[in-house]
């Protein structure tokens, strides 16, 4: 049992850093599929990325700790895991905000938004509808 | 008894703020879960299970500074636990973005 914490207090920091790739490569994905649609309320997404990013030099400094034996760098994570949190705060309260005024807003108002800034299916598809004046069945 | 230094201090004292915090964040994080049970907000709900895990990872990373009790790997783990969660959500709420799941 010792030996697997061991192994893991080693390569879970490595380990860590290569899912913080993928969720860096994740969180592009999402704020470009948001770019299309202007409707999705995205600024707590981006707080949660810049909190993301914060952590990932964190976990860089825990890894650069374990290879080169900086003793300095155990005590600054504490003040990174405060501007984390203050964050994840900051990102939930604007969530709850923005939750509290769509369950408040007519279903109408929703459906209207939505429809008017619905994603762009197919620039030849919208090219075809510009042009033509009857819809195509 | 080896006296602190200011650095110490300071050091201390972001660690319990950012124990509070996290406490606060949790609880915040559950009352916001009554209001994400909808399609729209269903990332949400994989988000604050990895929030609810940091508070945890907290709990734990100021345990250890304090002395009180070493986890050990844990603090390694839970990290692990909490991209997941996080990956997760970023999917679900891609997908959500994408109109596949309304």
């Amino acid at each position: 049992m010792t030996t697997i914490a061991e192994s893991l207090i080693i390569a879970a920091p490595l380990y860590n850093l290569g899912m913080v790739i993928a969720v860096i490569y994740f969180f592009i994905q999402l704020f470009r599929t948001a770019k299309q649609n202007q409707a999705i309320y995205t600024l707590p997404w981006k707080l949660m990325f810049t909190a993301v990013i914060i952590f990932v030099i964190e976990e860089a400094s825990t890894v650069l700790r374990g290879m080169l034996n900086l003793p300095f760098t155990r005590q600054i994570n504490g003040f990174f895991e405060v501007i984390i949190i203050t964050l994840f705060i900051y990102a939930l309260l604007l969530q709850r905000e923005h939750a509290k005024e769509i369950t408040t807003m007519p279903k109408s108002s929703i459906e209207e938004i939505e429809k008017e800034n619905a994603p762009i299916q197919n620039d030849a598809m919208q090219e075809k509808s510009a042009s033509q004046t009857t819809p195509v069945i | 008894m080896a006296t602190l230094t200011s650095y110490d201090w300071i050091y201390g004292i972001a660690q319990i703020t950012a124990v509070s915090l996290s406490i606060i964040a949790g609880a915040i994080a559950i009352s916001l879960f009554r209001n994400s049970q909808t399609q729209t907000l269903r990332a949400w709900n994989y988000l604050i299970i990895g929030l609810i895990l940091f508070t945890i990872e907290e709990i734990l990373g100021g345990l250890r500074t304090f002395g009180v009790w070493n986890p050990g790997f844990l603090t390694h783990v839970v990290p692990s636990l909490i991209l997941t969660f996080i990956i997760t959500s970023l999917v679900a709420q891609i997908n959500v973005n994408r109109g596949w799941m309304k």
